[in-house]
């Protein structure tokens, strides 16, 4: 049992994770697709992005290179006048600085750079086109630590881009020796306007940048990022680009935008995803950048360009949206096909579930009816016992009753004798007589004699026959029975008594009016009963006198039969309320001991309850009582046993 | 066999002429070139009108009288190029100056570009402050102004210096040393960083010396040398030798003596800055091991 549970316990468990595996399976797998798809879209769309970028910037970084490298070879021509090299060698004539300074303006004019100028070794401006701006350029001015001065004297060409070391103008300074023979005498250099390069941005349509040779960014299309550092400046350049007064000591802080410059050496691009900060499908604003960088030719100069990749991003994610339907789609026909299989299934269990409770219900109805046979049965017994315990209660009842009556007819035998007494005597006189008569032969006598004698024998039969006939055993048999003539007998027995007491007696009852329907050997013995008593009670009475009645009703009874109602009404000596009660209660006795048992009236009302009547007393209000028996009349059909009825009470 | 053998040989030393030769162009030309400076304290400075002195100054006169012996030369034509902290590098580069005995320092940058010769004086670089100023240390410096001289490697040292995290000073560059020391002098720099012996030499010139001294941490040691061009082997083997020799046999102890100890023209006044641990090191094993392979005590 318990294993039994913990296995459907461990069994449901086991079918919760598989399902909940299964559930975060088909999420991730949605996820996942999604998200390929969405990284497959954004490769493609960057690869486009890229393709597109990377021609704008090829476009860009050779018009820039063009603008700025027209005038990369005018320093090395410089020295090709005369006047510039008897400078180097004279320079205090200012006859001659006039001139060169003269030259040299006209040439900036003519090639439309910021300046050109000319320093000594010392990289002291000795003259310059320049002659009024504070600049680099200015003649008297020291550029000895500018690192395109020092790369000319060291016999190389020095190009760079730097502020003006007074103004604010910034430039790519290109410089060459001058050369006496195999000595460097000196420098030429040029400054070239870069604001032309300004006008470009335009044609790129995205954020983009210059950088130089120090990763600082010196033109922009975004004015903010002017200025700031691509890479984090160790000290040595920091202290560097500060000797060189490179930015004109301004500071130059860090690019806003982290970028990791990972230089391809062969095709000199640099490539950097800029990644949303967060995730991609929950960023706010920011879409990542492309950023695309490429070397200018020969001027260790960085073109950035970071294209935003919304357009691109937006595309992912319509394309990835457009998995997910997919997949939800496919996930909701699993679904779909799943529900239908799990009805299926559920069907077949409520149809083996229902088939189930059927077989037990059967199983059932079939323990009921065994248990209502069992039931039946036993109550069969019971009854058949019950009948049993009537019949011997009725035997038992039967018994009393005769054993009153034999009471009674006790009590009456001594009446009885005194009847009989009389007769005897008559008898014995008479045949003594006619023995006699037949000696003396007087033998005419003797038949008078004889015949007197059988008629006294006659009335001797008639005295003993109704005591024989009440002291019969009798059955419960219920028969039309006629009151008058139960009256009758019962006076009968007693007739001597009543008139030794000197007892009137009223007798109302008309043989053939009041038929009721009972036993008239038990109406008899009542009856005789209730005269019995009636006689007791007034023995000591004044006045004595026993009024009988009967009479028929019809419809009187209580479900509307005939009734049939006999009182016995004395004058002797009655009862006090609180006796009323006790009368019916058996051995109850106002009589003196020896007298009765005490079992008379309760015997009685039995007898009478027995016929589906009633016994009842009533005090008398002039003194005596009135016992009064009523009857079921004539006709009134008996129900068919008492038993049954029980037995039909019990099946209900 | 022994003919191939010549032949390489041969073609070998054609190929160190081709590269760069300054034994060859000294004897070709019959002159030299040698840079120096003009206010780099007592290793070199100018006396004026074309003359010039110093420690650096009169062991270079002595290597390139040893050079000139070697070639076997009567008569040797010394022009002097004065140089300065910037242009010194490209000029030995650009072939302008041939030799360079100023201050300059041994670091493995400079030698991307240029050669030196075995140490001959160990510099530590040191500030030097206003005597009532104060500042005692690195840390003291924090919120003051520090002078330097342009296109040395003072500031970048005293940056790094461990101490210095954490300090915030302003810089002031001077153009040269003398211009650095009168932005200390004039009150517009708090502190002047630089090579000890330039700081030393500058306070033995100032009007009142007892107005300044030499204070805290020792920020960095930095070999000075004698720089020559990059690749001649023979140039470099035959300034080495005669170093070498100049130490062996005493004549660099003199020297040192002479402009650290002694009177010094113009003024006549002295330095007085004892030979070093460091410096005496040097010279007894002597290499041209760059700056970055001196440990910061």
């Amino acid at each position: 049992m318990d294993a039994a549970a913990t296995g459907a316990r461990r069994r449901s468990w086991r079918r919760f994770l598989l399902r909940s595996a299964v559930v975060v399976a088909v999420v991730l797998a949605t996820i996942a697709g999604a998200w390929t798809t969405f990284l497959l879209s954004e490769r493609q769309g960057i690869a486009a992005q890229r393709r597109e970028s990377a021609h704008k910037l090829d476009l860009f970084a050779s018009a820039a290179e063009a603008m700025v490298k027209r005038l990369e070879h005018v320093p090395p021509t410089v020295q090709l006048n005369p006047e510039v090299q008897r400078l180097l060698h004279d320079p205090t004539s200012p006859r001659r600085v006039k001139s060169v300074n003269e030259y040299l303006r006209h040439l900036n004019a003519y090639l439309g750079s910021l300046s050109v100028y000319i320093m000594n070794d010392r990289g002291i401006v000795l003259a310059s086109s320049n002659s009024d701006q504070p600049d680099d350029g200015l003649v008297g001015e020291d550029l000895s630590f500018r690192p395109y001065f020092l790369e000319a004297l060291s016999g190389r060409v020095g190009r760079h881009f730097a502020i003006g070391i007074n103004g604010n103008q910034p430039g790519y300074f290109v410089s060459h020796p001058i050369h006496d023979g195999a000595h460097v005498v000196g420098v030429a250099a040029i400054k070239i306007s870069l604001e032309p390069i300004n006008q470009l941005w335009e044609t790129l349509g995205a954020p983009a940048l210059l950088a130089d040779t120090n990763q600082v960014v010196i033109l922009s299309s975004h004015p903010k990022w002017r200025y700031t550092s691509l890479v984090e400046q160790p000290l040595e350049r920091r202290v560097d680009l500060q000797l060189t007064r490179m930015y004109n000591n301004r500071r130059t802080p860090r690019f806003p935008i982290a970028v990791t410059l990972s230089v391809d050496d062969d095709s000199q691009v640099v490539e950097t995803m800029l990644r949303p900060t967060g995730s991609a499908l929950f960023r706010s604003g920011d879409d990542g950048t492309l950023v695309l960088g490429r070397t200018i030719n020969g001027m260790d100069w960085r073109l950035m360009i970071f294209s935003d990749l919304r357009a691109v991003r937006n595309q992912a994610l319509l394309s990835s949206g457009a998995a997910v339907l997919v997949a939800v789609m496919l996930v909701l026909i699993g679904l779909f096909f799943a529900q239908r299989r799990r009805i299926a299934r559920q069907q077949r269990l409520a149809k083996a579930l229902l088939e189930r409770a059927n077989a037990e219900l059967e199983k059932n109805v079939a323990e009921r009816t065994r248990d209502l046979t069992n039931a039946n049965r036993r109550l069969r017994d019971e009854v058949a016992e019950r009948v049993i315990a009537e019949h011997n209660l009725r035997a038992t009842q039967d018994e009393l009753v005769q054993a009153a009556k034999m009471a009674t007819l006790g009590q009456i035998a001594t009446g009885i004798t005194h009847e009989l007494t009389q007769p005897l005597g008559a008898i014995r006189t008479l045949s003594g007589n006619a023995v006699e008569f037949m000696r003396r032969g007087e033998l005419e006598e003797v038949p008078g004699n004889l015949s007197i004698i059988a008629r006294l024998a006659d009335q001797m039969g008639s005295i003993i026959q109704p005591l024989k006939r009440f002291a019969r055993k009798s059955r419960l048999a219920p028969a039309p029975a006629d009151v008058a003539h139960a009256v009758a007998n019962a006076l009968f027995l007693y007739h001597l008594r009543l008139r030794e007491e000197a007892v009137t007696v009223v007798n109302r009852c008309v043989p053939g009016e009041a038929i009721a329907w009972c036993d008239p050997n038990r109406l008899e013995q009542v009856l005789t009963n209730l005269i019995g008593n009636a006689i007791d009670a007034m023995v000591d009475a004044p006045v004595k006198v026993l009024t009988l009645e009967a009479m028929a009703h019809d419809a009187a009874g209580p479900e509307g039969q005939s009734q049939v109602r006999i009182d016995v009404v004395d004058t002797g000596c009655g009862f006090g309320e609180g006796t009323a009660a006790q009368l019916f209660e058996p051995f109850y006795t106002t009589k003196g001991s020896g007298s009765g048992l005490g079992l008379g009236l309760t015997i009685s009302r039995d007898i009478v309850r027995e016929f589906r009547g009633e016994l009842f007393a009533v005090a008398q209000p002039g003194g005596g009582a009135r016992f009064t028996v009523t009857l079921p009349g004539d006709r009134t059909p008996v129900p068919a046993g008492a038993g049954v009825r029980i037995a039909e009470e019990e099946s209900t | 066999m022994k003919r191939f053998l010549t032949l390489a040989a041969a073609f070998m030393a054609l190929g160190v002429a081709h590269a760069d030769d300054t034994l060859k162009k000294i004897k070709d030309s019959g002159s030299v070139t040698m840079g120096t400076r003009e206010s780099s304290g007592a290793l070199a400075y100018t006396l004026g009108d074309g003359k010039y002195a110093g420690f650096h100054y009169d062991v270079c006169g002595n290597v390139l009288a040893d050079v000139q012996k070697q070639l076997g030369m009567a008569k040797l034509d010394i022009k002097y190029q004065p140089v300065t902290s910037q242009n010194r590098i490209p000029l030995v580069q650009n072939g302008t100056v041939d030799i360079e005995c100023g201050s300059t320092t041994n670091n493995a940058t400079r030698q991307k570009d240029v050669a030196f010769a075995v140490t001959t004086y160990v510099e530590e670089v040191r500030i030097a402050v206003k005597a009532s100023s104060g500042i005692n240390s690195v840390a003291d410096l924090t919120g003051k102004t520090v002078a330097t001289t342009t296109g040395t490697t003072s500031v970048q040292t005293l940056r790094k210096h461990k101490r210095a995290e954490g300090v915030q000073f302003a810089e002031l560059f001077g153009k040269d040393h003398a211009d650095s020391f009168l932005l200390l002098e004039s009150g517009r720099a708090d502190a002047f960083v630089m090579d000890g012996q330039i700081l030393a030499g500058n306070i033995s010139k100032a009007k009142t010396p007892a107005a300044y001294k030499i204070v805290g941490e020792t920020l960095s040691v930095e070999p000075i040398a004698i720089m020559i061009r990059k690749d001649d082997p023979a140039f470099k083997k035959a300034v080495d030798d005669s170093i070498k020799a100049q130490i062996k046999n005493g004549t660099i102890a003199k020297l040192y003596d002479k402009w650290f100890m002694q009177p010094i023209p113009p003024a006549n006044t002295v330095v007085g800055l004892p030979l070093s641990a460091a410096t005496k090191t040097a010279w007894e094993s002597p290499n041209d091991k760059p700056m970055e392979e001196y440990a910061v005590k």
